[in-house]
């Protein structure tokens, strides 16, 4: 073969090889290739989404003062879903019965952190936490760090009150069905409000007493009831962090004195106070404590306590444990060491090495700094939810059994306020 | 108000450059207190508080600043027995004097301190400073006699940047306006 031949076959045998590779190319690339059919469809720009569903009794809602804002995470999934931005403060939510609906007392000044303040009731929508309606409030809301207390649904849904404090108190009274506000009630030396019944606040005065204000049909009052002193505010204040049972509310003292009041009834009746704290636990420094230190399920008359081993003045310190009381027998039926709920840095999760890893070292190596607030879910399966200030994780447990079940980390940067679905509108 | 020593209540960890969090503010206006400063309004109160520094620092026994009782960047500083917020000294006021800029909140609410140095009993006012954010530098969260939000005039859970002041919370600062044991001045 001369060399001119030869040069002729590799050049024939080359093409041949090419076209061959060429040819199972294409044929991989047709059988790897999706089919013609399942290609990605266009898609339209604008969509929002919303939630499927106005509320779950595992969904929590978490006051972040620092962003101004309540986050809402699925304590099952840890998802986040959505938040609702709510000027300055620490926001709290309140849920109608109708589960339609969200209402956050907000305040705002025009020039951000000065300027004309403005107060304002926002209704949010429940599926997606769009503002869709306001009242504008009188410029002078109570600003103070509590979760609870500064604002309260009425029970037939119909009325919002606020706490005002300039610092004359009173109650601004929101008529939800008009959107309008109804009155402004002055409650000289009694603060924040609870709902107490369809048309009736509480209110928590200086002399350990309460004043109750119930409303007509335009919000107006049309009965004032001031009770005896129930506690001495000097000696052993209650917290303001009760939490309701049915008719009743339960209050705490800082000496852990359990102070419950009915309601049911025209006039409130005060049953005899009890101990939280054996003579044992008091010996041993045990104290209740924290920023929303109480917690209740409501369907099971259990209720929460978050407590410490400290002195006296530590009523607002963390807690290590949540001790259990069943509220018929007056017994307590359970202790639950807390765990740490993690660390977050603005608003991102601190998490590192395998799982348990991760929880040998925050339970055995950092410091423990202690739980500043609790809340329960309200259904048959309930959660016990705890937090800590200055961190966006929460740990999640078994309320019955007290298991730490996970961690969840919202995108929080502060944490002052935990709120589960209240258990009157859990059928809804 | 229970009078003890000093003690430093929040976490040590925690007390350097919180973020704005929430300040558990401090509590009521004392007519003292309000009497001495809503003159002239929140500018006049300035101009007072400055002129108190120097007229109480010439009465007023500090105890030594190389301990925590006598340093004002510290927690366990005297004055700061009954304090709920964000250090004033330490967002570029001084213990007695707002930050550059903001608003001292006229209406306040006051502790009864021990200083260690006489081991008299003061009446100090925790006056907020308002008009721009939350400063995040030292919080000191102390809550020595403090009571809750009803009981207002001994409770340190209650933000006072209202009224006048009325604008969002940055620091507080910690005047001596009296002698526990006397009629405040």
């Amino acid at each position: 073969m001369s060399p001119q031949t030869a040069r002729s076959v590799r050049s024939q045998l080359r093409v041949r090889l090419r076209r061959r590779s060429a040819l199972l190319a294409l044929l991989g690339s047709a059988l790897l290739a999706p089919p013609i059919a399942a290609r990605v469809p266009i898609e339209p720009i604008g969509r929002v989404a919303v939630l499927d569903k106005p509320f779950d009794p595992h969904w929590l809602w978490a006051a972040d003062a620092l962003n101004a804002r309540l986050s809402l995470v699925d304590l099952d999934d840890s998802a986040f879903l959505g938040q609702l931005n709510t000027g300055w403060g620490v926001p709290a939510a309140l849920f109608p019965r109708s589960g339609k609906e969200i209402y956050v007392p907000e305040t705002y000044f025009s020039r951000g952190t000065r300027g004309e303040r403005t107060d304002v009731a926002t209704i949010y929508d429940a599926i997606s936490l769009a503002p869709v309606d306001e009242v504008i409030l009188p410029a002078k809301r109570g600003i103070n760090p509590l979760a609870t207390g500064n604002a309260a649904l009425s029970d037939d849904d119909r009325f919002l009150a606020v706490f005002n404090m300039t610092p004359a108190t009173s109650l601004s009274i929101v008529d939800l069905e008009t959107r309008s506000l109804a009155d402004e009630v002055s409650t000289p030396g009694c603060s924040l409000a609870y709902a107490v019944g369809a048309r009736r606040f509480a209110t928590l005065c200086a002399d350990g007493g309460l004043l109750i204000v119930e409303l007509d049909d335009a919000g107006r009052v049309s009965r004032r009831i001031r009770s005896e002193p129930f506690f001495d505010p000097e000696a052993d204040p209650v917290t303001e962090k009760a939490v309701r049972w049915g008719d009743r509310w339960v209050f705490v003292s800082f000496e852990g004195y359990a102070y419950i009041v009915d309601f049911s009834g025209d006039e409130p009746r005060f049953e005899p106070r009890w101990s939280l704290l054996s003579d044992e636990d008091r010996e041993q420094s045990w104290r209740i404590g924290g920023a929303q230190h109480l917690a209740l399920h409501e369907a099971s008359g259990r209720l929460f306590s978050l407590v410490h081993v400290g002195e006296v003045n530590t009523h607002k310190d963390a807690g290590t444990e949540v001790w259990v009381y069943d509220l018929a027998s007056h017994e307590r039926v359970q202790r639950i060491e807390l765990h740490n709920p993690g660390f977050t840095f603005m608003g991102y999760p601190i998490k590192f090495g395998a799982d348990w890893f991760y929880e040998f070292v925050l339970d055995h190596v950092v410091p423990r700094n202690g739980i500043d607030l609790i809340a329960v879910t309200q259904d048959d399966d309930p959660l016990l939810v705890t937090g800590a200030k200055f961190t966006g994780a929460v740990a999640v447990y078994d309320a019955r059994s007290g298991e730490l079940i996970r961690r969840i980390f919202t995108p929080n940067m502060s944490m002052l306020g935990l709120f589960t679905q209240p258990r009157r509108s859990a059928a809804h | 108000m229970k009078r003890t020593r000093p003690k430093f209540l929040a976490p040590a960890g925690f007390s350097r450059g919180i973020p704005g969090g929430w300040r558990i503010w401090s509590a009521i206006g004392t007519a003292a207190a309000f009497a001495l400063l809503t003159a002239g309004g929140p500018v006049a109160s300035q101009q007072v508080a400055h002129a108190e520094d120097a007229e109480s620092s010439a009465a007023l026994v500090e105890p030594d600043p190389a301990t925590p009782e006598g340093d004002p960047t510290s927690p366990e500083y005297w004055r700061y027995c009954s304090i709920d917020g964000f250090l004033a000294s330490e967002c570029g006021g001084t213990q007695t004097s707002c930050p550059p800029g903001t608003l001292m909140s006229p209406i306040t609410w006051v502790g009864t301190c021990r200083n260690p140095a006489d081991g008299r009993d003061y009446i100090v006012s925790y006056n907020d400073c308002c008009g721009k954010g939350p400063c995040g530098q030292t919080f000191v969260h102390r809550n020595e006699g403090d009571k809750p939000v009803y009981y207002s005039h001994k409770s340190n859970d209650i933000g006072w940047c209202m009224g006048e002041a009325n604008a969002a919370y940055n620091s507080t600062v910690s005047i001596v306006i009296g002698v526990a044991d006397e009629p405040a001045q």
